[in-house]
């Protein structure tokens, strides 16, 4: 059963020319090795969870997921195929099919453009611009979200909602073109808490209802561990534990992943 | 005595658009020497204006409309700022902000900058300022040798540890920390926590820590305020506020973080938004989002309920939701 | 991490354009920007009404030679009976048309050739960087003197060649602006979605980019004004227009008549103008706190 998304040795570096770094010389290996050799599956309908605090690598992999930066090594297939082969249709068929909810619910979406405008783009990019289907389709997607009453929301700006509803928002627009994977970097961070909470029940919700599989990048290994069916844990660009979510939680195998649970702060009697 | 911040009935308004918004309704709160309060709530719930001013460090667009910040016999508010500069901030009362880390001048040398406002504010000669800078560099748990270098060359906790030492330069016996760890990695915010800590323990300085994050209070703090829409809904120890919550608002957030235990167990959020400060509705903030409100809490507003020594509750039915 | 969003001032993207009744609300607060465009408002008004307000014609000759202002003619009369008023008045024609003409098109220019490099960056971006620099060595003014010799004078020509040295400056900020706007999270969903670069760039970049790039042009409409002065002055313009340098130039020659540099206050005021208004749209940009009182 081939997986939906596959990650083979995943490698990017940048080159650190333009950084001061204390005390090391200016040579060609000055490289930041971002992701180094990442390799992963995701399956249909499933939530792989990418656990790692900065620098580990994490956002890096989502962008290149995304196909929004190209790998120095490896691949990423989708459904098989290498996607930096995909050209023209094939390239737009995997822009409808896999769509991303960024970190920052301020800035998301674009500030100038109406509820309605952003929620069109997608649609009008692939091609569906009859008025109705719009309206159809953007009432529809807001609903399942949970602002309602749409016609209401459509006509409201960025500015003019909360950082939940902008969330919401942002997730809604990442749901119009019907995907299969969505890659969530972050999603809840930048929320309070009682937002987050209700915010990663709607994305569980909706993976159950439209069979969506997340790539779930985070920081906050119990959000994850809600979240995911399966973490990797990351640092320093590598992949250093991998398993399923309640396993890597209760008996994690490796220092990295055992230093990090053990430093989560809890109340007492939590 | 040993009360040493006493803090009644501050009420803080920011203007906005002509009118006034109450960021701080009406809170009294107490700091003994060597406490450990923490201020827990969300954001725009006030908490960062409750600590600006006691510092007497509100931005211009925000006066304090009334009530008394004593602190050790004296009214903070009716002292004026030429003198709170002088004797009381930074030798009496220190704060470490969420962004602290860029509060070092980057041109500067870290060391260069703690040594200057250690002479400045002890009136101590260079070499002396210094000596004192390498001890408190130890104190927080960093290498003396690591004064030579630039803000650029110390990770985000290093930078934090630094300023952390900043505030401890005049020994203030009280400390106030917003959010001090919540730009760091989970793993140096355990460590930061921890020299925290053992800093209490070694100086006895009073703590007020604010944050959203119950588990970093819960691990820091012995006894605990939760905010909420400007009001404190609830105080008391942490032993009282976290194995028997009384609070509706209390309850609700506790239900917000997962546990560790049994990490598929079902999160609650809260449903609905905060308050709109600019039309605080009659009655209790609290009652839209309420999963226990009835008519009565949404038409008067709920009475300070005392369950126990030190336990309070801002909620109509605290007596019932305490059985 | 949660942010205080209640009570913190409103953080807008830089270049985010208001709203009209947001940006007028703004604008009344800030005397001197609402001052800018009304100058330029008034001197539009002139220009375009110039045959209804003028009193007399532009070129309209009399008998009475250099008189000192008067009842029937408010600003005295030039070496060949002018009426100056009325002169002035069509005067501001040459000025608008020069000073909007040439901000236009170095508007466009300017965002065309700095919003593709910007964009793409890499090689095209570095060329593109030298050819900023390298235009904007060039002298307009002496240009302008090279081409009058070679091809007569001509307010189009000279405001093309102003227009073509002028431009990099607003290419410089477009291109900063796009390179800071690239990066924002909703222009990497629009390319996740399936958007094409054109409908990035017009749709969601340039919108949110190009307020400083106005607040240059109403600089540039300044400048430009002051350069058709001073080529009218020396006498390098259009003979069939009246311009303030050439009545400026007048009050030079015929040293008793100080009313003839009348058209130097005129000539003050407008660029003036443009300078508030430029002031007005960078505040309009900038969101205030308001101060608490008591």
């Amino acid at each position: 059963m081939t997986p939906l998304l596959e990650a083979q040795r995943l490698t990017k570096r940048y080159s650190a020319s333009r950084e001061i770094m204390s005390g090391e010389s200016q040579n060609a290996s000055s490289m930041i090795m971002a992701v180094d050799s990442v390799s992963f599956k995701v399956a249909k309908g499933e939530t792989l969870g990418l656990v790692g605090q900065s620098g580990s690598g994490k956002t890096t992999v989502g962008k290149l997921v995304l196909r929004l930066e190209y790998p120095s090594e490896g691949r990423i297939l989708y459904e098989g195929e290498d996607i930096h082969l995909f050209k023209r249709k094939r390239l737009r068929d995997f822009r409808s099919k896999v769509q991303m909810i960024f970190q920052d619910p301020y800035e998301s979406l674009d500030p100038r453009l109406s509820l309605r405008s952003s929620l069109e783009e997608p649609l009008i990019v692939h091609g569906i611009r009859s008025r109705s289907e719009k309206t159809l389709r953007v009432e529809d997607v807001l609903t399942k979200v949970g602002l309602t009453p749409p016609q209401r929301f459509l006509k409201l700006r960025p500015d003019q909602l909360s950082g939940g509803q902008r969330q919401r928002a942002a997730i809604a627009r990442s749901l119009i073109l019907q995907p299969e994977l969505v890659v969530a970097d972050e999603p809840v961070s930048m929320l309070d808490v009682s937002v987050s909470a209700e915010i990663l029940n709607l994305m569980l919700e909706l993976k159950r209802s439209m069979n969506i599989a997340y790539l779930f990048i985070t920081h906050n290994l119990p959000h994850a561990a809600y979240f995911c069916d399966r973490i990797c844990v990351m640092r320093q660009g590598q992949i250093v534990e991998e398993g399923t979510a309640e396993n890597v939680l209760r008996h994690p195998e490796a220092d990295y992943t055992k230093t990090l649970i053990s430093s989560i702060p809890l109340y007492p009697h939590q | 005595m040993t009360e040493l911040l006493k803090v009644e009935g501050l009420t803080v308004e920011y203007a906005l658009n002509g009118h006034y918004v109450k960021a701080v309704d009406d809170v009294s709160l107490t700091v003994n020497k060597g406490d450990a309060l923490g201020i827990v709530g969300e954001s725009g719930c006030g908490k960062s204006s409750l600590a600006l001013a006691i510092m007497g460090i509100l931005p211009d667009n925000a006066r304090i409309a009334s009530g008394i910040v004593q602190f050790e016999g004296e009214d903070l508010l009716k002292m004026p700022q030429s003198r709170q500069r002088r004797d009381i901030r930074w030798k009496r009362i220190s704060m470490i902000f969420q962004s602290s880390m860029n509060a070092l001048n980057p041109v500067y040398r870290v060391g260069s900058t703690l040594t200057s406002v250690a002479e400045f504010k002890r009136k101590v000669s260079r070499n002396e300022a210094a000596e004192i800078v390498e001890r408190l560099y130890r104190l927080v748990g960093m290498d003396p040798s690591r004064m030579k270098n630039f803000p650029h060359q110390y990770s985000g906790g290093m930078r934090q540890r630094a300023v952390i030492a900043m505030s401890l330069i005049c020994e203030p016996p009280l400390i106030i920390a917003d959010e001090p760890t919540t730009a760091l990695d989970v793993v140096v915010q355990n460590q930061i926590l921890k020299t925290l800590r053992k800093l209490r323990e070694d100086l006895g300085m009073a703590i007020i820590l604010i944050s959203h994050d119950v588990g970093v209070i819960g691990e820091t703090c012995e006894r605990v305020a939760v905010m909420y829409g400007g009001k404190l809904f609830e105080t008391g120890s942490a032993k009282q506020l976290f194995s028997k919550p009384n609070n509706p608002y209390t309850r609700a957030l506790l239900g917000c973080f997962p546990d560790l235990e049994n990490p598929k167990r079902k999160l609650n959020g809260i449903p609905g938004e905060p308050p709109d400060l600019t039309m605080i509705p009659p009655g209790c903030r609290f009652a839209p989002r309420c999963a226990y409100a009835k008519e009565i809490c949404r038409t008067q507003a709920p009475p300070i309920y005392e369950l126990e020594a030190g336990h309070k509750s801002l909620c109509h039915f605290a007596k019932e939701l305490s059985q | 991490m949660p942010r205080t969003e209640a009570l913190e001032p409103e953080t807008r993207p830089a270049g985010f354009l208001p709203s009209l009744s947001d940006a007028v609300r703004r604008l009344v607060h800030f005397r001197l920007g609402l001052a800018g465009f009304v100058i330029i408002l008034f001197f539009g008004i002139l220009a375009i009404g110039a045959p209804y307000i003028a009193p007399y014609g532009e070129n309209q000759q009399s008998y009475n030679i250099l008189q000192p202002p008067s009842a029937q003619h408010l600003l005295g009369t030039d070496s060949i009976g002018r009426d100056t008023l009325s002169r002035i008045i069509y005067g501001s024609q040459v000025s608008m048309e020069f000073g909007f003409g040439v901000a236009l098109l170095s508007l466009v220019l300017g965002i065309i050739l700095g919003a593709f490099p910007g964009y793409f960056g890499g090689l095209i971006d570095d060329l593109f960087s030298r050819f900023f620099d390298t235009v904007l060595m060039i002298p307009a003014f002496f240009l302008i003197i090279l081409a009058v010799a070679l091809f007569g004078s001509n307010i189009q020509t000279s405001m093309l060649i102003v227009a073509l040295t002028s431009w990099p400056s607003n290419a410089r900020i477009t291109r900063a602006q796009v390179l800071t706007l690239k990066t924002r999270a909703y222009v990497q969903a629009s390319t996740v979605t399936g958007a094409g670069h054109l409908r990035i760039l017009f749709k969601h970049i340039l919108p949110n980019g190009i307020s400083p790039v106005i607040a240059n042009s109403a600089l540039q409409m300044a400048n430009a004004v002051l350069i058709e002065a001073s080529l009218s002055f020396l006498g390098l313009s259009d003979p069939n227009h009246v311009s303030w340098g050439t009545i400026i130039f007048g009050a030079v020659e015929n040293f008793n008549a100080w009313w003839l540099s009348m058209a130097g206050v005129t000539l003050m005021i407008l660029t003036l103008g443009f300078n508030f208004a430029a002031d007005g749209v960078s505040y309009l940009l900038t969101p205030r706190l308001e101060v608490a009182k008591g």
